[in-house]
């Protein structure tokens, strides 16, 4: 017997063998029952602390649900009309909470799908009545939402995200267009672009903010409304006076609580620097640095001497094995913390430096967090890191979401990935005030920038050895006989590559001249279109006939469908309808499938190839409830319901985060084999690569080609884009990642993620400017795929009729003329050479 | 014995008694009643109490009978095995709890569930406010049904440790 046993029968708890040894070492051991006695009393005393800690807090975050499906809704605390602080960008996890109390009414649903994700406690307002703002809850115009602690976010149909705060209330206007009262507290907002006759609005009691599309925060306090943008273009209106102002991204505005006009927007990028940063951690960090793991067991650490860098000494860490049995996402499951030592504001920019290094065999990984201490342990920055047996200098930009006094936020290194030994040091976390992140004394750059790059060279060769074969054409009479000094002709009519694009429905099917714009330069350069929205499940359930407009218009127009995606078990991107079944995994399974194969049959011989799964990695505890021989059966579903239909995995952050995060990157290595030998129809695999400021180096993209290849499918990268505010980086880095991905024999198509500032999600990573004028990066795509990686030449034959060429594979028009007379042929040219015999209807 | 006295002997082992219960029912809220009412109990029958009788294993005998009345009545399962309930009196009848010790103590338990990492906080409170037991916390977390038993005294020994050190304690 041990005492894991003897709490475990307190608990009652334990097998029949196990109670009985209990109980025996009980008779024998008054000592022991002496402890007995007095754990029995502090199991009381937990209890009842238990019982004040679920009465007083919002239950934590945990992707791992506990709690059974019906519990008691929690009493709102009080809430108070009290300003709060801007958050930034990004939206609060969703948490289980108990399915929904029966509607009080059944009022007229607004017209667009609407409900609440989140841990918040809060109340739902509805003609007089009130319940509890809980996860999952369908909203209606005229609602009211108030929210008195934790995370709520109102999702709506066209996946616009609208978190709440704290201590927040707001109501839903009637249209034209989404339209919100903010009245007190904060909102982040991720708006979709919106219908410039249907804009998405927010009003407060003294500002109208007016958005198109694009990311920013809005609070209101007794001293006005303040309004950041991070990205797109904002118009704030002021109540009082009718002035407006357009913010741009990285601008501000406020209105006083008078309704006047307060500031005017910066709508150019501030001055650079001209004081100097504030530290924000103590004068010897690795002083003050906690080092612990969760369940508290010690870990081995020793501060060891540095020489050649530019600090002095560091923390050696070995991670000890097995003492955490980390889960796949258990990172956190040690982590070095330092905490800070001065106040930092929403808004500001900070810039953390530290130092890292493999000090055991291998390489080692680590994520670099800032977050509250508290809770809902806020992060600002999240960013996964390979390091090998070199120093390696981290420097990592941030933007504040949060305000923190001192003490109130840490810079954290989370070292459980694997057992292992790493080098850390040289901590600096500067607080640079309100800039935009632009302004900081750090350029984002990659390695293989530099044009005499090793990579870049072997790139290029193997892109001419694996995109490139040889043609021989030979031009001959109507009898047979070579004719000499004939013109032939060679035009590429389809690339080695497949070239796709993402696109939303509202360009697909809307009649405004940008509408007409954009179909025209996307069908310049694209064959194949993946609706970004319209096929996804929520989409999908709200609206059928407009997804069927979607596929069907753009194969009117000559392009082939790719679906996007058939499932998406991330908490957030699925209907309410399907997160209320989380308690009943036989029917949640059932109705995964169902959707596999009902949106498969609908679009058969339609669209041509679907994304079955995407980032199968957030899906947290929804595999939980269904197993993941789920996946399988999706695949098996797909491919019943139209047999014809290619079936992709989508993985993301793969290619991303530098190519850095190893976690990622190994789970679906594993996730893919399983898959494969459960004998899923997985027919290729579509590589997610969104790329920012943590460029992904080209060598390291060709490496992780490799890796991923191995598995003998083809590869497409499937949403490419690089969102940075530097063009000039930004085109080169999309030349270079483009030659890297397109060298890999493996990858069979690459589609660009946004074509257009002024319908995209992130327009910073766009190929054209929102007035049509390409971006450098669109300048580079176009060189590459519409000139560079297309053969279009004019040849003459020789006196034995031929003439040879080396072009890019894939569909080649051989047009040959002499004499007045000409033919043309169609040529499919693959890995192997082609001999082309082209007969002309001339005499001999 | 007066009824002053009574009530003071009462109210010093009623967090005894209330331990008791709680190990039998696992129910704070029933464990609350089911005090109260043995407290009342003893209240109308002081004048059958002994004064050389063992006051503490008096309040646990009249609780122990309120419990099966009422494991009865609701048709509810015992958390408490035979062992316990064969030996209440001696477990449940040591030195009691000062009102205001206890409640330092909860203070604290409160303070250091705060410190807890919000997986092992959730464990805890999916145990002890939600009733669930370890195999049901073991599959939804998909862990096995000895990790949690592990887990689980790592926690109350880590929690113990906490509040010692808040309170001063050794």
């Amino acid at each position: 017997m041990n005492d894991a046993d003897l709490i475990a029968w307190i608990d009652g708890e334990g097998t029949p063998a196990e109670r009985a040894a209990v109980e025996t070492a009980l008779d024998h051991g008054v000592d022991l029952r002496r402890r007995l006695a007095i754990l029995l009393r502090q199991r009381l005393l937990l209890a009842e602390a238990c019982r004040d800690v679920s009465q007083r807090t919002v239950r934590p975050t945990s992707s791992r649900r506990l709690r059974p499906a019906s519990m008691p809704t929690r009493r709102p605390l009080p809430w108070l009309v009290a300003a709060t602080l801007l958050c930034a960008l990004g939206l609060g996890a969703v948490l289980s909470w108990p399915r929904p109390a029966a509607a009080l009414t059944t009022p007229t649903p607004s017209a667009t799908v609407t409900y609440l994700h989140g841990t918040g406690a809060g109340s739902v307002i509805r003609a007089g009545n009130r319940r509890p703002a809980s996860d999952g809850v369908m909203l209606a115009t005229g609602d009211r939402i108030e929210i008195t602690a934790g995370l709520l976010v109102i999702a709506f149909s066209d996946s616009t995200q609208v978190e709440l705060n704290p201590r927040t209330r707001i109501t839903l206007l009637p249209g034209p267009g989404q339209r919100l009262e903010l009245s007190a507290g904060s909102i982040a907002a991720a708006v979709r672009p919106q219908p410039a006759e249907q804009p998405f609005t927010v009003l407060t009691p003294t500002a109208e903010v007016t958005v198109v599309g694009t990311r920013f925060t809005l609070a209101v306090d007794d001293h006005g409304s303040q309004l950041a943008v991070a990205h797109g273009v904002v118009r704030l209106t002021a109540l009082g006076d009718g002035r407006s102002a357009e913010v741009h991204a990285g601008g501000k505005a406020a209105v006083a609580s008078d309704g006047r006009l307060r500031e005017q927007p910066a709508l150019q990028p501030p001055p650079r620097l001209a004081t100097a940063p504030r530290a924000l951690l103590p004068a010897h960090p690795l002083a003050s640095a906690s080092v612990a793991t969760e369940d508290g067991l010690g870990v081995v650490r020793e501060t060891i001497a540095v020489s050649g860098q530019p600090f002095a000494s560091a923390m050696r860490i070995a991670t000890p094995p097995l003492a955490m049995q980390p889960d796949d996402r258990g990172e956190h499951a040690l982590r070095l913390r330092i905490a800070t030592t001065a106040a930092i504001a929403v808004g500001d920019a900070v810039l953390a430096r530290l130092w890292l290094r493999s000090a055991g065999p291998g390489t080692a990984s680590a994520r670099v967090v800032f977050e509250g201490v508290a809770e809902p342990h806020r992060q600002a920055l999240s960013v996964p890191l390979t390091v090998d047996g070199n120093w390696r200098r981290i420097e990592l930009p941030f933007t504040a979401n949060a305000a923190f006094s001192a003490g109130e936020a840490e810079l954290q290194v989370w070292l459980g990935q694997q057992p292992q030994t790493i080098d850390v040091g040289g901590f600096e976390l500067d607080h640079h005030g309100q800039l935009p992140l632009t302004a900081l004394p750090f350029s984002p750059s990659y390695a293989g920038h530099e044009a005499d790059a090793p990579w870049r060279a072997e790139a290029l060769a193997r892109l001419e050895r694996e995109r490139q074969s040889d043609v021989l054409v030979t031009v001959v009479d109507a009898a047979g006989t070579p004719v000499a000094d004939a013109s032939v002709q060679i035009v590429q009519s389809r690339g080695p590559l497949t070239l796709a694009g993402g696109i939303a429905s509202e360009r697909v099917l809307g009649t405004s001249n940008d509408d007409a714009r954009y179909r025209a330069e996307f069908a310049r350069r694209f064959t194949m279109a993946v609706p970004t929205e319209a096929l996804k499940w929520p989409a999908w359930d709200n609206d059928r006939a407009g997804a069927e407009a979607v596929v069907d218009q753009v194969l009117r127009s000559g392009l082939t469908v790719r679906g996007h995606s058939l499932l998406w078990p991330d908490r957030r991107r699925l209907p309410p309808a399907v997160l209320a079944l989380l308690g009943d995994p036989p029917a949640l399974r059932a109705r995964i499938l169902a959707r596999c194969s009902d949106t498969v049959s609908a679009f058969a011989g339609r669209v041509v190839e679907w994304d079955v799964v995407d980032d199968p990695y957030s899906a947290g505890d929804l595999f939980d409830a269904v197993g993941t021989d789920t996946l399988t059966a999706c695949f098996a579903a797909a491919r019943r319901a139209d047999p014809r239909a290619t079936l992709a995995l989508a993985c993301f952050g793969v290619l991303e985060d530098g190519g850095e995060d190893s976690r990622r990157q190994a789970y679906y290595e594993r996730l893919i084999t399983d898959l494969l030998a459960a004998g899923a129809p997985l027919d290729a695999l579509a590589l997610h690569c969104h790329q920012d400021w943590h460029l992904t180096p080209p060598a390291r993209l060709i490496a992780l080609i490799d890796r991923f290849a191995r598995f003998g499918l083809p590869i497409r990268i499937s949403e490419f884009e690089v969102d940075l505010a530097d063009e000039t980086l930004q085109a080169d880095y999309t030349r270079d990642a483009l030659t890297a991905l397109a060298s890999h024999p493996a990858v069979t198509m690459i589609t660009a993620w946004a074509l257009w500032a002024g319908d995209a999600e992130r327009p910073a990573a766009a190929l054209l400017n929102r007035d049509w004028t390409p971006r450098p990066a669109a300048l580079v795509w176009d060189e590459l795929t519409l000139q560079r990686w297309r053969t279009e030449r004019t040849l003459r034959s020789d006196a034995a009729g031929r003439c040879a060429l080396r072009a890019w594979r894939g569909k080649l028009r051989v047009t040959v003329s002499a004499q007045g007379s000409s033919a043309e042929v169609a040529v499919e040219l693959g890995a192997s050479a082609k001999a082309v015999v082209v007969r002309l209807p001339i005499s001999p | 014995m007066d009824l002053a006295t009574f009530e003071i002997r009462c109210r010093e082992h009623r967090q005894s008694v209330l331990a008791y219960a709680y190990t039998c029912s696992g129910d704070l809220h029933l464990a609350d009643d089911i005090t109260q009412e043995a407290l009342l109990i003893a209240l109308r029958k002081r004048e059958h109490y002994f004064p050389d009788a063992d006051f503490g294993a008096w309040l646990i005998a009249i609780a122990r009978n309120v419990w099966f009345r009422e494991r009865e009545r609701r048709q509810i399962s015992d958390r408490a095995n035979r062992y316990l309930h064969d030996h209440a009196s001696e477990l449940f009848e040591q030195p009691t709890y000062e009102p205001i010790a206890c409640e330092r103590e909860r203070s604290a338990l409160r303070s250091c569930l705060g410190k807890l990492g919000e997986h092992d906080r959730s464990l805890i409170l999916a145990h002890f406010s939600d009733g669930l037991k370890y195999q049901q916390i073991a599959d939804r977390l998909s862990r096995t049904l000895s990790w949690v038993k592990v887990r689980m005294f790592r926690l109350r020994a880590a929690l113990q440790t906490c509040v010692n050190q808040t309170l001063g304690a050794p």
